[in-house]
């Protein structure tokens, strides 16, 4: 545990740390790629720019020790993604198939030809790596052939059973929550790796996207849309109970109440997700606004306080963002009788 | 002059959202704390219902910070 705060201590006191004196550097990208120049002071924009999906990872490197790169970036290997073989069409294979690219005399649109398009981005390659580990972590770590698990097992039946015991099974009850289960696990499972890897320095957080979070909900309220059952429609369009004058308003407030649903899961996902990294941030910022490496004494445990608060709300999103969904599909599909 | 007032009513919108969620939260955390001192063998259910409650509470406190942040785009330059 030691070691390990110590590295991370370390790799934070220098990721940062930047080159003095020198010029910006003119890497030619098709990308908009603000992270490349020189770094006097890092305000709102610096860290607004940064928490945006990029086109660049940058990798610690141990032997970068004197910025043999000249990225202006000491222990920093960057990675760029905007190049040719970095398109979907130029895939081997595959490419074939998803090689659709946009023709705008075809379509009412006026979309300008972006030769970009269909990119692999940052976030997508977290996302794909996040799906791979989790059919790895299934495959490999679960035993089927075992009662009693051990090891990785163990640790993902715990997950499972807390998620089928605690959030569905009591707000779907049995018979929905087995249809429903393979969905919550995915949302718990995908959503916590992801903000676990956005931890890591250098990678990005894929659910701190609107792309992504915006996508997750979606999903939701697809569900929740397509599975409802006749009782959840009529509490929507004729609520029970309700005098018929009051219609005309309880109507709309119903349907806003529908379609809020989704937008308030992505955008808490996204908004805690960002806030802690802005907050990480701007504690490290703190070191070359003063321009003084003293101040990483006092700046750098902060950030790291900030970075363990972070692995807590990781696990806390993922569980309420399964949590919420569960009800709201719960409240959709599951049988209630009325007195 | 004008810059300066779309910023500081962004600003303080946010701050006023936050007093508020911070409030709405707190009273339901201290109700399901005493809730559970009272009833320990309810404390799943308490713990379930809080969350949803500060879920909703947060919910709305999101839509004001969203608000708070598209007054970004109304700031010149």
């Amino acid at each position: 545990m030691k070691r390990f705060l110590l590295l991370l201590i370390i790799f934070y006191s220098f990721s940062l740390a930047e080159k003095p004196n020198h010029h910006a550097n003119t890497h030619d990208s098709n990308i908009a790629n603000t992270d490349n120049h020189k770094v006097e002071t890092v305000d709102g924009e610096y860290i607004m720019n940064h928490i945006q999906d990029q086109s660049t990872f940058e990798i610690f490197n141990p032997f970068d020790w004197n910025d043999s790169n000249g990225d202006h970036y000491y222990y920093t290997t960057k990675i760029k993604l905007d190049k040719k073989w970095n398109k979907i069409s130029e895939i081997p294979f595959l490419g074939d198939y998803l090689n659709w690219t946009w023709n705008p005399s075809k379509s009412v649109y006026s979309l300008q030809v972006n030769n970009d398009q269909l990119v692999i981005s940052k976030q997508l390659i977290m996302m794909f790596l996040a799906s791979l580990i989790i059919i790895l972590l299934f495959l490999f770590g679960y035993r089927k052939d075992r009662i009693v698990q051990s090891g990785i097992g163990n640790l993902l039946e715990v997950f499972v059973v807390f998620i089928r015991d605690e959030i569905v099974y009591p707000n779907m009850g049995k018979k929905q929550g087995k249809k429903f289960l393979p969905l919550i696990l995915t949302f718990f499972f995908f959503i916590v790796i992801l903000n676990l890897l956005g931890l890591i320095p250098g990678s990005a957080t894929s659910t701190a996207f609107f792309s992504t979070t915006v996508a997750l909900a979606l999903i939701t309220f697809f569900t929740y849309i397509f599975f409802g059952n006749k009782d959840f429609w009529k509490h929507i369009f004729a609520t029970p109970g309700v005098p018929f004058w009051l219609l005309p308003i309880m109507i709309p407030v119903e349907v806003i109440g529908l379609l809020t649903k989704p937008f308030a899961l992505a955008v808490r996902l996204l908004a805690n997700m960002n806030a802690g990294h802005i907050i990480i941030m701007a504690f490290i910022g703190i070191i070359i606004n003063m321009k003084s490496p003293w101040v990483a004494i006092g700046a750098v445990p902060m950030a790291l306080a900030i970075n363990m608060l972070e692995i807590f709300v990781a696990l806390l999103q993922g569980y309420i963002f399964s949590l919420l969904s569960s009800i709201f599909i719960g409240m959709a599909v599951t049988e209630h009788e009325h007195d | 002059m004008e810059n300066g007032l779309i910023a500081l009513g962004a600003g303080l919108g946010a701050g006023l959202v936050t007093i508020g969620a911070g409030l709405g939260i707190g009273k339901i955390t201290a109700s399901a704390a005493e809730a559970t001192g009272r009833q320990p063998e309810a404390a799943g259910e308490i713990r379930t219902t809080a969350l949803i409650m500060s879920a909703l509470i947060e919910g709305v406190a999101l839509f004001c910070a969203v608000t708070c942040f598209l007054l970004q785009g109304a700031l010149a330059g």
